[in-house]
């Protein structure tokens, strides 16, 4: 039992390295490069047009970058490394070892995640040192706000996976936009149902409230922009329905998986 | 003892196409592979092959039946630490080296990187890549994908080796390597269950075939018993003979036709071959070449498609 | 992993899920301010990416829903017109907006100032509809009475198609109120000449009367 544990342990970290192996030697990384170019340009022209609220439009840009970017990867590599695996039949001779179906989702997963801890650690070094030029400073607030959108990140790569585990990637990648959409207007979509009257619509609007990932949760730009007190529960709540979404998706994604028949 | 191999009533119905048409891929199926057996398990393109390898590795689910390995259900993962697979054409991830693939499959194997270092050591020696170990398998050629991918197979020592179609797509030299490392295999007593619609691969390697047409298993036995009876038409070609000698040959022959500087007889009794050859070497009939024509695989699918239609 | 395993795990998560959305419900603070930090239409515009009219629909939406809200609660709407300006901005052709603003916020939120520069907005997209310019004289003469300024608007209003009959005759009684007697007179005789209701025949024939009446004592105290 101890060494079947073991063995578990050892494919899922086998496979989570070797995921990660595979998008940085894909070159998925080199859009690190777009992101340094774009700050760069930002603060160029901030430089020629001295509008006041430097810092303010630097700390704007590079936060909505970093999220941009990171969401950019998290569909695609999220998408493309699980249907690829099954596309080129490299899973095959994977399942064929003491390796559950499990495991190779868990392991994917936490592949996915470690190039986005790279690739955000990347960026916001980069973003960082910018603000350091402007300010002088290091600001925590910002911190924060990338710490919550890695965990948004988390949520919508597991999404991906979960699509991926029983879709084609154009679909899935259609799906998981979506799901990032809709995400981030629940709460103003359940808003709209409770006034909109209609019933069906009112219900409608609560299932999807709950059902979605309710994204804005994360989205802590403009507290750590404008240092607007954020209250330590909350954020702690938030991580917390994030952790709670991931495993969920992930469940889900395993019972897809686990039954599925390999062409 | 234990069967390597049990299947019982195996039956798998896919559905596909836009309409999800069901289609019987494979039908009641019933093997059973005694350890150290080398089975080569033949039958033409789309005969339900790989769709019984894939339900022996948990690629994919039976409809109905059961297949056990070693005594044991293959939906119990612990039948797999016995397993090697080769699935057909592979394709590994051609981003990685070839050693840096097998530490890979040995981790999946929970393997201490001492052990896989060893091992891995030994099947690159064993697969003859020594010098393309390092490269990404991206530039590796057909051949030696199919070589890396026998090695990742063999990372956990296993008992029982399952191949698909190993030899399919490679060219003479490729196919000898393989077949030599089957043997290799086959020599250290493991198991060998191997898939193929060419029959010449077989009859070097196997002990049992099974052949297997449109879903169902037709027959199962030694390859000689199962061929033999329909192989027996020799064809001997002879040269510098007069037209007299020849009228004392022509009689045990079926059919004579004239080659050139020669003769072809053909007989259709194996059994008169010796009586054949004394009487030309008294004749002192200069003998080029002795061909005995047996059925191809590939007559005997026919065959057997004709029968099942009437 | 058993099926039953996942399935057990997957009730038990969803429902610490749930709980933990309805937790969070509860900080709901900072809902109203997330307006605030909508940039001005000028920069909305490009940043919409072209889907301009469907970024509008969604601002309508949310209008619908802030006005709601604060409607059941505060009753306090400062960011309203921000919201509509913004609307307008990026769909000038959507008109509900237009009515919306310009009687919500003269009428709920008191902001008559406010609710004119949106109705005058209407007339730039909407130049042949007479309610705009009837919506702007009618907040001029309700919340300041201040008939001199209403009354262009009202008159403009009249000249509009699809204007009804008692815009004619309320234009008549604006210039009446401004002490503008002759085009009071002039308004009122086209309205009596156009209706055909005899209760407005008779109540324009009334203020004609006291116009009449009112020249009369003028021309006497001479």
């Amino acid at each position: 039992m101890m060494r079947g544990m073991n063995a578990g342990v050892s494919a899922i970290k086998a496979i989570a390295i070797n995921t990660f192996k595979e998008a940085v030697r894909n070159k998925i990384l080199y859009n690190l490069i777009f992101f340094a170019v774009l700050m760069m340009a930002v603060s160029l022209v901030l430089d020629q047009a001295t509008i006041g609220q430097r810092n303010k439009i630097i700390k704007d840009f590079g936060l909505a970058s970093i999220n941009l970017f990171g969401v950019i990867i998290a569909i695609v590599v999220g998408i493309s490394l699980v249907y690829k695996e099954i596309e080129k039949r490299t899973i095959h001779p994977l399942l064929a070892k003491p390796v559950r179906r499990s495991s190779f989702l868990f392991g994917k997963y936490l592949g996915i995640l470690l190039t986005l801890v790279i690739e955000i650690l990347l960026m916001s070094f980069f973003f960082f040192l910018l603000v350091w030029l402007y300010e002088g400073g290091f600001d925590s607030y910002l911190l924060i706000a990338i710490l919550m959108i890695f965990v948004e990140l988390s949520v919508i790569a597991a999404v991906a996976i979960f699509f991926s585990s029983f879709s084609t990637p154009v679909l899935s990648g259609m799906f998981t936009f979506s799901v990032y959409v809709i995400g981030h207007l629940t709460s103003f979509l359940k808003d709209f149902g409770a006034s909109s009257g209609s019933a069906i619509i009112k219900q409608f609007t609560h299932f999807l409230y709950y059902v979605l990932p309710n994204l804005e949760r994360f989205n802590l730009k403009t507290h750590a922009v404008y240092h607007l007190p954020i209250e330590i529960g909350q954020l702690l709540f938030s991580i917390l329905y994030g952790l709670l979404y991931i495993m969920i998706v992930m469940l889900f994604a395993v019972l897809c998986f686990e039954r599925r028949d390999f062409k | 003892m234990t069967p390597a191999i049990e299947i019982k009533h195996l039956t798998k119905k896919i559905r596909s196409g836009f309409l999800m048409k069901e289609v019987m891929a494979l039908s009641d199926l019933n093997l059973s592979i005694p350890p150290g057996t080398a089975f080569g398990f033949l039958g033409p393109n789309g005969a339900g092959k790989t769709t019984t390898i894939k339900l022996l590795t948990g690629l994919s689910f039976p409809t109905s039946g059961e297949a056990l390995i070693f005594g044991r259900p293959v939906s119990d993962i612990s039948v797999r630490m016995k397993i090697g697979f080769l699935p057909e054409r592979p394709y590994f991830y051609d981003y990685l080296s070839g050693t840096e693939y097998l530490h890979f499959c040995g981790e999946l194997f929970g393997m201490t990187r001492a052990a896989r270092n060893k091992k891995i050591t030994k099947l690159i020696e064993l697969v003859g890549l020594k010098e393309k170990a390092g490269e990404q398998l991206r530039k590796y050629s057909k051949g030696m994908l199919q070589r890396i991918g026998l090695a990742q197979a063999l990372i956990n020592d296993p008992e029982l080796i399952i191949l698909d179609e190993p030899m399919s797509g490679l060219d003479p030299m490729g196919r000898k390597q393989v077949r030599d490392i089957i043997l290799h295999l086959k020599g250290q007593g493991k198991t060998v269950f191997f898939s193929t619609h060419v029959l010449s691969d077989a009859e070097m390697i196997c002990d049992q075939v099974g052949i297997i047409v449109q879903g169902s298993l037709q027959s199962v036995g030694d390859l000689e018993t199962l061929l033999s009876p329909k192989t027996c038409s020799i064809e001997v070609s002879i040269k510098g003979v007069s037209e007299s000698a020849l009228s004392l040959f022509k009689p045990m022959a079926s059919s004579t036709k004239i080659a050139d500087e020669g003769y072809v007889l053909r007989i259709d009794d194996a059994g008169i071959l010796p009586k054949l050859l004394a009487l030309l070497q008294a004749e002192k009939v200069q003998i080029v070449s002795i061909i005995p024509h047996r059925e191809t695989l590939e007559d005997i699918f026919m065959e057997e498609i004709r029968g099942r239609q009437s | 992993m058993k099926k039953r395993t996942v399935i057990l795990l997957l009730i038990l998560l969803s429902a610490a899920l749930w709980g933990i959305q309805k937790k969070l419900d509860q900080y709901k603070s900072v809902e109203v301010e997330s307006l605030l930090y909508l940039p001005s239409g000028e920069y909305l515009q490009p940043l919409s990416l072209g889907y301009q009219l469907m970024l509008s629909d969604m601002l309508w939406i949310k209008t619908i829903t802030y006005f709601g809200s604060h409607f059941m609660g505060d009753g306090e709407y400062p960011w309203l017109y921000h919201i509509l300006s913004l609307i307008i901005d990026l769909d000038p052709r959507f008109d509900f907006p237009y009515y919306f603003g310009g009687v919500v916020l003269s009428l709920e939120a008191a902001q008559a100032e406010n609710a004119n520069k949106i109705l005058a907005r209407g007339i730039e997209a909407y130049p042949e509809k007479w309610e705009y310019p009837f919506y702007i004289g009618f907040n001029h003469y309700y919340h300041r009475g201040d008939a001199a300024r209403a009354a262009p608007y009202i008159e403009r209003a009249a000249k509009l198609p699809g204007s009804p009959e008692f815009v004619k005759s309320l234009v008549g009684t604006l210039y009446m109120k401004v002490g503008a007697d002759e085009t009071a007179l002039k308004f009122f005789r086209e309205a009596h000449q156009n209706t055909s209701d005899a209760l407005i025949k008779k109540k324009i024939e009334i203020k004609i009367e006291e116009i009449l009446s009112r020249r009369e004592q003028h021309d006497t105290g001479h």
